[in-house]
């Protein structure tokens, strides 16, 4: 092997150590904490339904209960049939009851269930990082 | 006789290219990628030619896609992978799926709910790609941790390394026309005009489309599982394209088959 072809190799090597190196780097992605929202009592009276960003509270018998809005499907965030009195998912037509539980559709899970915590005035509720 | 190209058809796609990369630099400066639909939303209405640059941007990218499209049916038939080696050949056949994430990102990072539901499942579905999926999906998605941070990035790096890469290796930038690029422009802001790309935010939506060359696998993944229509379903075309160059025959039936399947089921998503 000639001094060149051994620097050509050499150069490789590092190169591709580099671009190794960059994709991890690119890649990582860093932690944030739990989003944590206070939902005030005074936005829930009167209601039985309260639909957010990426959650929805929803008032039953024994008092209120949280859901994600995350179909387990595919991730899109679902909406609201008031016609059915269920939640569908806007890509690809899973329904859900008012408690989360799956009825129909590709999805096959049910909606995730939220920690919900009573504090001074509202709910607090915790949503996952 | 062989079968030639048709340059108006290749200078086309590198023309509405270079206007699309040029209209997007220009809406980078006003677009926000922390408020990302309030932002294109004040593109529309509020900055100075905003209607308008953005109007460019997506038709000019529409177009660009198109006559890809076109460009690569006339390369099959002129048989240009004959003269191609292998990595030359591969190389093109990805310039393929590299503009598709180009023009997909472009959608997510409008930031209304057609985007952000399109951005949710292409990030599922990236999770699913065996070993590299959570590589694919902090490089290009991450939209749950990230926003549309990584998409936005992802939509100027490959958009502009495409360009890059397409115009020193595989055409002349030097020999674009300007009236090519004229020409484009006005065909683009026309189409803008005839058709504005709005935007869809309905509150808690119950059904929305995706983008019209994603409204096939929307469909398939309806009725099959996320790996199956949203993996191996759209991965045989770029297959059956790439061993084109072995066997053209067999390719090419598996490449006319698999569009009249996606075809079909395009129309019925569109349809719904």
């Amino acid at each position: 092997m000639t001094r060149r072809s051994f620097e050509q190799k050499l150069a490789y090597l590092f190169l591709g150590a580099l671009a190794g190196g960059g994709l991890l780097c690119a890649g990582k992605i860093l932690p944030r904490p739990p989003k944590k929202v206070l939902v005030k009592e005074d936005e829930l009276r009167g209601k039985r339904l309260f639909i957010d960003d990426g959650f929805v509270l929803v008032k039953g018998k024994g008092g209120w209960l949280a859901l994600s809005r995350r179909c387990p499907h595919l991730g899109c965030l679902v909406g609201f049939d008031p016609g059915r009195e269920e939640f569908v998912c806007p890509c690809h037509q899973s329904r859900f009851n008012l408690t989360g539980r799956y009825l129909s559709g590709p999805a096959k899970k049910d909606l995730t269930h939220l920690p919900l915590r009573k504090t001074e005035g509202g709910f607090l509720l915790e949503l996952p990082a | 006789m062989s079968y030639l190209p048709r340059p108006w058809v290749s200078w086309g796609a590198g023309a509405a290219f270079l206007l699309a990369l040029i209209s997007g630099l220009i809406l980078s400066y006003p677009y926000r990628e922390e408020l990302p639909l309030i932002s294109t939303v004040g593109i529309e209405g509020v900055v100075p030619l905003g209607e308008v640059f953005r109007a460019l941007h997506y038709f000019s990218g529409e177009l660009a896609f198109l006559l890809l499209f076109w460009h690569t049916g006339e390369a099959l038939l002129s048989r240009a992978y004959e003269r191609r080696d292998v990595l030359s050949w591969t190389a093109l056949v990805a310039t393929y799926p590299l503009l598709l994430l180009a023009l997909f990102t472009g959608y997510i990072i409008r930031g209304d709910e057609t985007g952000l539901s399109a951005g949710r499942i292409a990030e599922h579905l990236a999770l699913k790609v065996p070993f590299l999926g959570w590589l694919i999906n902090r490089l290009f998605f991450a939209l749950a941790e990230e926003g549309v941070h990584r998409a936005y990035l992802a939509h100027i790096f490959v958009s502009v390394g495409l360009f890059l890469g397409l115009s020193t290796w595989h055409f002349r930038l030097r020999r674009l026309k300007l009236e090519d690029l004229a020409l484009w422009a006005i065909l683009a802001l026309a189409l803008g005009i005839l058709f504005p790309p709005g935007l869809e935010a309905p509150p808690f939506p119950t059904h929305i489309k995706g983008p019209w060359f994603f409204l096939g696998i929307q469909e398939a993944l309806r009725h099959a599982p996320p790996y199956l229509a949203g993996l191996i379903f759209p991965a045989l075309p770029l297959f059956s394209l790439w061993a084109y160059k072995w066997r053209p025959r067999a390719a090419g039936l598996s490449l006319i088959l698999w569009h009249v399947a996606y075809f079909l089921l395009l129309l019925k998503g569109a349809l719904r």
